[in-house]
């Protein structure tokens, strides 16, 4: 079954996927996006629900968005400080 | 950015599944988002803010019930919380049961919103918000009176204790 994720999940579960493929060469890609997901979901970072067809989805929680948010007020104001 | 974003624990000491089973931490963290939509209502004094915290509920019961699960993983809600599912429970309700709290959800009202849940989970179109259907229909009230008088399913095969 395919995972279906909302663009910001799939941004960031792409960057970890990234991160963590080459220690898990044996490993599928679909494998590990499901391990990951599984932690996200795990820390409340992401949840499941239904879509407007009534298929299950995966998207960030509102916690993440606003983590995500936070960090990139922080990674701005550095950047600003740096001029 | 932090590394929190992408650093996901790449231990994986435990066998390598391609599903993603819906485990005990995950079901504690969706009762806690619910939490905190009914704490976020609570702190709302808009007479609207209930459906916040009722669409949470909803869109929970929602997705268990696309998989079938969703007395299982009422029941679990409950034991996790520490509570005795009783013989009426259903889903919603024991959801509502988690969640709110009790001193100001009685159990008229809890089976009162449990009934409006019901009602849109039959009728309702995924694409339509929830807040949206249960006012054209008439509010909260007037769905749960419409359950009554229809035939809409349980969820599952019946309450949570046979």
């Amino acid at each position: 079954m395919k995972l279906r994720m909302d663009a910001t999940l799939r941004f960031w579960v792409d960057v970890a996927y990234d991160h963590i493929k080459s220690d898990h060469d044996k490993l599928s890609k679909r494998q590990l996006v499901a391990q990951i997901l599984r932690q996200y979901e795990k820390r409340g970072d992401a949840l499941r629900c239904l879509d407007k067809q009534g298929k299950i989805v995966w998207k960030a929680s509102p916690r993440f968005l606003s983590m995500v948010a936070d960090a990139e007020r922080d990674a701005q104001d550095e950047l600003e400080d740096c001029f | 950015m932090p590394s929190y974003f992408w650093l996901v624990s790449p231990g994986l000491k435990t066998p390598v599944r391609d599903d993603i089973p819906y485990t005990t931490q995950a079901l504690r963290q969706d009762l806690l988002r619910v939490r905190t939509a009914w704490d976020d209502c609570q702190a709302n004094r808009d007479r609207d803010a209930i459906y916040t915290y009722l669409s949470a509920v909803f869109d929970l019961v929602a997705w268990w019930t696309a998989e079938g699960r969703a007395l299982e993983r009422a029941q679990n809600a409950l034991r996790v919380q520490y509570l005795r599912p009783s013989d009426h429970d259903e889903p919603f309700a024991a959801i509502i049961r988690c969640t709110a709290d009790p001193a100001k959800v009685d159990k008229r009202t809890r089976s009162k919103w449990s009934r409006a849940l019901r009602y849109a989970l039959a009728y309702k179109s995924c694409s339509e918000p929830l807040d949206q259907f249960i006012k054209s229909k008439g509010g909260i009230n007037d769905c749960a009176a419409r359950l009554r008088r229809s035939s809409a399913p349980k969820i599952g095969t019946g309450s949570l204790i046979s």
